[in-house]
Formats: structure tokens, C-alpha cells, sequence
């Protein structure tokens, strides 16, 4: 069967909005996805250069068994 | 709060508007192909949204750029910030090249409201920082180049230098002429200094006489190649010479504006943007302009019906009429400028953006037709 291309354009849009949304999305026999906000953190270069990388929102995936 | 099928289906319903059994049997196939794809070991993507591949005999999931620029919306434009004290040693420059040379103590960003985007307190102190950003970044492309050559120009200067002082020592002349850089010139002079540590060692008359005139020869016989040179190459010595200290000097110049004349940076660069306007309107003009002007696009006048896509944000500012300001300058140069507001940590910002854009790709191409300042300090983020 062939997949509807307004139906995956309308997957990734819902699943984009509830994670932007902070909530988790659950499918079912593939895995979770989740919203993970990363916090700002320092990093040295072997150089001895140190930046601040910036805070970061993403999104992360638990695969189901 | 966790959507689960029944709400992910009723979700989708709503998003497609198809009939409930359509998207269960929808989304039944996609979870089956991901599975399918999971167990021959594949990978699989779905548009605009992902990759999932297997990797150690467990499915993975690596978002794709627009998915991963709209959930990090709220930082995006934010670049890693280089701790200046606790700097140990300030080599190999290219190892991050994102990297905004903003000033902070070592401890410096203790919280997010201090990154690089939404974060000042007033609104010309973000200007400033802003503009900071614009200007900084490409400093480390032109930093070798302008040292090498700013140290070879010095070392032409200090010749020059030498050249007149030996020049003035003979014919003890103020020696307005030695402007050139012809290096042709620099070991002719030193020959009299030679000749005239002899005289001081000679005693007799006659080795005086021969010294003098020795020098006398020299130097008239350096002046008048000195004279040709000058008045027979001059012009087009100096075409072909000019260049070099206008090239060293260029980007001096353009790094000195950057870091000391922040405030003025809207006087400087702005004159840059009619330019990108004109060639913006010529390439325009050359596609269906009804086109580009009802739909998407960087130029002309926003287009109010569009509620979905993107745009590039060019300001993201406290004072509203400072976002005004900036919108109006930007649409009077011909760009279609927006404002849309964000809160951050429970501050109003208002982002002015330039274009509306129907893909993620779309506008970062068309960045590299916005106004030069902007090129490398911008973010695009989901119209509003």
C-alpha cells in the first residue's frame, strides 16, 4: 500500500508540535520520542581554549524492545 | 504528558482531516515499513521529519534539520561563547569556527539570559553586541593574512626609511621624493654609507677627494635613476604598487571598524544593503516577479496570508520600537521584513526577520542575499 504524502507531512508535523510542546510521543512498536533540553555547559579544546557551548532543546528516541 | 496512539491518531485526524480508518491503516503501514526497514537492517526515512537505522541490534532515531531547528527554536542562533580568561593558549584559531569572541569572565554565562541572542539589557547595548557578533565572526579568516602583510608593508616602510635617511645624510635634503616602494632603490642609497665610513677612516686628502667624489657620482647617478624611476614608472609604479597596501590596509580596516567602531556600524554598513537590493531586484526580475511577490521570497512586501514557513531573524530585541525601527529600515531597502514576538524566560522579544520562506533550505540559501551584516548572525525560525 502506498503511504499518503499529506498523511507523512502530517505525522512529522504532529509529532514536531507535541515535542515543541514538551510533551513525549509514544509509537507504539517503534519507540518513544521525548523532549530533552540540554543545559549550557563548558567545553576545553586540547588547544586550552574554553567556550561555553549554548543551552540546546532536542529531541531524543527510546526504541521499544 | 505522553500522547499515546489513540491520541496521536485522533491528532492526526485532525491534521489531515482523512477519515479516522484511513489514518489508523496510515499509520499502521509507516510503523510496519519502520519495522520492516529495522529488521533487514535498513534505513528509513520519513521527510521532513527523520532517519531511523539500526546500530548495535537496536533502532536509533537522528532527526532531521528542520525537526531539530524547530524544537530548539527557542536557542536557535545561539553560538558557543569563548571564555577569554580562562584562555590558555590562544592558538590553532580554526578549531571552532563559530565561535563568537564575545568578552565574559571565566565563569562568565552563569545563565542562559547571558547567550548570545535574547539576552541584553538594553536595547543599544544589544545593538551593539549584535553587531559585535556580525563583525567578529569573520576575523579569523582575514587575521593571518592581514599580520603577514602588515609586517611585509612595515618592513617596505622602515626600507623607505633607511633609503631616506641615507638619502638625507648625503645630500642632506628633507627627501620628499622617496615615496616609492621600488626595492631597487634601497641598496643604492646604502653605498654612500659604506663610502662614508671609508672617509672617516681615510686621513689622507686625497682619499677624502676620491670618497666625495666617489659619493658625488653615486649619488647623483642614484638621484637621477631615483628621478626616472620616479617620474618615468611613477605612474604606472604606482598602480601596480598601490594595490598591495591598499589590500593590506582593507581589511585592517574593515577588523578596526568591527572592533572599535561598533556604535557606527549601521552608518558603515549600511550602504552595503542598496547594492544587495539591486542585484536582488535584477535576479527578480529575471524570474516571475507576480510569482515571487504573491508567494514566498526575501524581497517586496510580507505576505500577510502566509501563516506557515519560515523567515530569517536578523534582530531579536527588548524595545519594540526599536524593532520597528530596524523592520521599516529593512522594508524600505526592499526587503520583506516581519516582526514576530517570542518570550523567553519570561521576557518579550521581538524578532524582526526578512523574507518568508516556504522550506528551511529556502531561506538559508536566500541568506546569502540578505545584507552583508546580517550573513553570519542571523536564525530562522517558523513564522508565527
Amino acid at each position: 500500500m502506498a503511504m499518503d504524502k499529506e498523511f507523512i507531512k502530517a505525522f512529522s508535523e504532529v509529532i514536531r508540535e507535541e515535542i515543541a510542546r514538551k510533551n513525549d510521543v509514544y509509537l507504539e512498536g517503534v519507540g518513544r520520542f521525548e523532549f530533552e533540553h540540554q543545559k549550557q555547559f563548558q567545553k576545553q579544546f586540547d588547544s586550552g581554549r574554553v567556550v561555553m557551548m549554548p543551552p540546546k532543546d532536542t529531541i531524543t528516541f527510546i526504541p521499544e524492545n | 504528558m505522553t500522547i499515546d496512539k489513540e491520541q496521536l491518531i485522533s491528532l492526526l485526524e485532525e491534521k489531515t482531516g482523512l477519515e479516522r480508518e484511513k489514518v489508523e491503516t496510515q499509520l499502521s503501514e509507516l510503523i510496519s515499513r519502520i519495522q520492516k526497514a529495522a529488521k533487514e537492517d535498513k534505513t528509513f526515512e520519513v521527510e521532513g521529519f527523520g532517519t531511523f537505522s539500526m546500530e548495535e541490534g537496536s533502532l536509533q532515531f537522528e532527526p532531521g534539520d528542520i525537526l531539530e531547528t524547530e524544537i530548539n527554536n527557542k536557542y536557535a542562533g545561539m553560538k558557543p561563547i569563548e571564555l577569554i580568561g580562562a584562555f590558555k593558549e590562544p592558538e590553532s584559531e580554526e578549531e571552532v569556527p563559530d565561535v563568537d569572541m564575545a568578552e565574559s569572565e571565566p565563569g562568565g554565562v552563569d545563565s542562559e539570559n547571558k547567550w548570545a541572542f535574547d539576552s541584553d539589557v538594553t536595547e543599544g547595548e544589544k545593538e551593539e553586541q549584535e553587531t559585535e557578533e556580525i563583525e567578529a565572526e569573520p576575523e579569523p579568516e582575514y587575521e593571518e593574512p592581514e599580520t603577514e602583510k602588515v609586517t611585509e608593508s612595515e618592513d617596505i616602510e622602515e626600507d623607505q626609511q633607511e633609503a631616506e635617511e641615507v638619502f638625507d645624510a648625503v645630500f642632506g635634503t628633507t627627501g620628499e621624493e622617496p615615496k616609492e616602494t621600488e626595492t631597487q632603490e634601497v641598496p643604492e642609497p646604502r653605498e654612500p654609507v659604506a663610502e662614508t665610513k671609508n672617509e672617516k677612516q681615510g686621513d689622507t686628502i686625497g682619499t677624502v677627494i676620491v670618497a666625495v667624489v666617489v659619493i658625488l657620482i653615486v649619488g647623483i647617478g642614484g638621484w637621477m635613476i631615483y628621478d626616472f624611476g620616479f617620474s618615468g614608472t611613477s605612474s604606472t609604479e604606482m598602480s601596480t604598487t598601490s594595490p598591495q597596501p591598499t589590500e593590506t590596509v582593507d581589511p585592517a580596516d574593515g577588523n578596526t571598524q568591527s572592533e572599535e567602531q561598533l556604535g557606527q556600524d549601521e552608518e558603515v554598513v549600511e550602504p552595503e544593503q542598496p547594492s544587495a537590493v539591486s542585484t536582488e531586484e535584477e535576479d527578480t526580475g529575471t524570474e516571475s516577479p507576480n510569482q515571487q511577490q504573491d508567494r514566498y521570497g526575501l524581497m517586496g512586501e510580507p505576505n500577510q496570508a502566509i501563516a506557515n514557513g519560515y523567515t530569517i531573524v536578523v534582530h531579536s530585541l527588548r524595545d519594540r520600537q526599536q524593532a520597528e525601527q530596524n523592520r521599516q529600515q529593512l522594508q524600505e531597502a526592499g526587503y520583506r521584513a516581519l516582526i514576530s514576538q517570542a518570550q523567553v524566560e519570561g521576557t518579550t522579544y521581538y524578532r524582526v526577520g526578512i523574507g518568508q520562506f516556504e522550506t528551511v533550505s529556502d531561506a538559508q540559501q536566500a541568506i546569502d542575499d540578505a545584507p552583508e551584516r546580517y550573513r553570519d548572525n542571523n536564525f530562522i525560525k517558523r513564522i508565527q
